[in-house]
């Protein structure tokens, strides 16, 4: 576990400094965030919802992810969720709709399987490994960001 | 850390597991080591049977093929989060396996949400991730919770209103041997190296009694 904890300090470091590197090519506002690593795994035959994750870096203030959209060809809605133990033993997870994420200023925030998601609602076609689509995520401060997620299988 | 969170709900259910192990790691030293949760005695869930969709919803019993492993799962198939990782894990775990080894493990996922995971939609679900898998499907809410309770697995699907059915269960693989006992199960966020790890001990020892 503390190999995996100094592993995620790395890459939280390393998103920093990521950040302000891109900071430096002027163009960005102070209060932007970074989305990095998007991506959805592929989906089986059947399979009526997906998931996308990915890493947002905070920008120098506090933020707020409020909403995510998809185009309607790909998903007829999108949710904020996070996979959470539910009480009562015997390893029961569930699923919990969020109203926001918050993304403190150049803290990442990791979205990724177990955890955080953004819930692909009644996909429109199986999500095929090698094809990709737009999110569009809406911070408060931020605003909206396209974001292009790639599918994958792992 | 935000970061963290995903890490920390896998290793509360490693807590768990450690917890139990510690309760029963009792074998002799010799035993090869296994990531996954053995439970002693094993469960026999021999005597289970449910129908199986893809095969016109004859009874199939929960217990592997001589010499084989049983891997089963209880899941649905608007899973967003969740099942797929597992799948994709199980996936992975089973692709490293030797080819004769593959064609010992079979794999066998039961819906807990029959109402939305129609016969059709639900062995299309589990033979895109296994061509040979089955495809286990009550309507019976009785049978159901029976057979889950067999395994040590919960699940509940709420009515949403509005919105998704709020959906809960158990996201551990249950490995069934030749016999019919549970032998092993593997927690959400268990490794596919410890899957396949685990599996080959497994297959081992199933070789060396017959």
């Amino acid at each position: 576990m503390t190999s995996l904890r100094i592993a995620l300090a790395v890459a939280c470091l390393a998103a920093s400094a990521g950040l302000i590197a891109c900071g430096d090519d002027g163009g960005s506002s102070p209060s932007a965030v970074a989305v990095r690593d998007a991506w959805a795994r592929s989906t089986a035959d059947g399979q009526t919802a997906g998931a996308a994750y990915m890493k947002i870096t905070g920008g120098s203030v506090d933020d707020r992810l409020l909403t995510a959209a998809t185009p309607s060809d790909v998903a007829r809605a999108v949710e904020l969720h996070e996979t959470v133990v539910a009480g009562g033993g015997m390893g029961s997870m569930t699923m919990r709709e969020l109203d926001g994420l918050d993304v403190p200023a150049e803290e990442t925030v990791q979205m990724s399987p177990g955890g955080y998601h953004v819930m692909l609602v009644d996909l429109a076609a199986p999500l095929v490994v090698g094809r990709s689509f737009d999110l569009v995520l809406t911070f408060a401060n931020a605003g909206p960001q396209t974001v292009r997620v790639s599918v994958r299988d792992t | 850390m935000k970061a963290d969170r995903p890490l920390r709900l896998v290793s509360s259910v490693v807590c768990l597991v450690l917890a139990f192990a510690s309760c029963t790691s009792n074998r002799g030293a010799d035993a090869p080591t296994m990531t996954g949760l053995a439970l002693e005695p094993a469960p026999d869930v021999s005597a289970l049977s449910l129908p199986d969709a893809g095969n016109g919803g004859a009874p199939f019993r929960t217990r592997a093929a001589p010499g084989g492993l049983l891997l089963v799962y209880f899941g649905y198939t608007s899973c967003p989060d969740v099942c797929p990782t597992t799948m994709s894990d199980l996936r992975v775990a089973e692709s490293s396996l030797t080819e004769a080894q593959q064609g010992r493990v079979r794999f066998a996922m039961v819906t807990i949400d029959p109402s939305r995971d129609s016969d059709e939609l639900l062995t299309r679900y589990v033979r895109s991730f296994a061509a040979d898998g089955h495809a286990l499907r009550t309507e019976d809410a009785t049978e159901l919770r029976a057979a889950a309770a067999a395994f040590g697995a919960d699940f509940g699907v709420k009515d949403g209103g509005m919105g998704q059915p709020e959906v809960l269960h158990t996201g551990w693989v249950y490995v069934v041997d030749d016999r019919g006992r549970l032998r092993l199960q593997w927690p959400f966020g268990t490794t596919s190296e410890d899957m396949a790890s685990d599996l080959r001990v497994l297959l081992t020892e199933a070789v060396g009694r017959a």
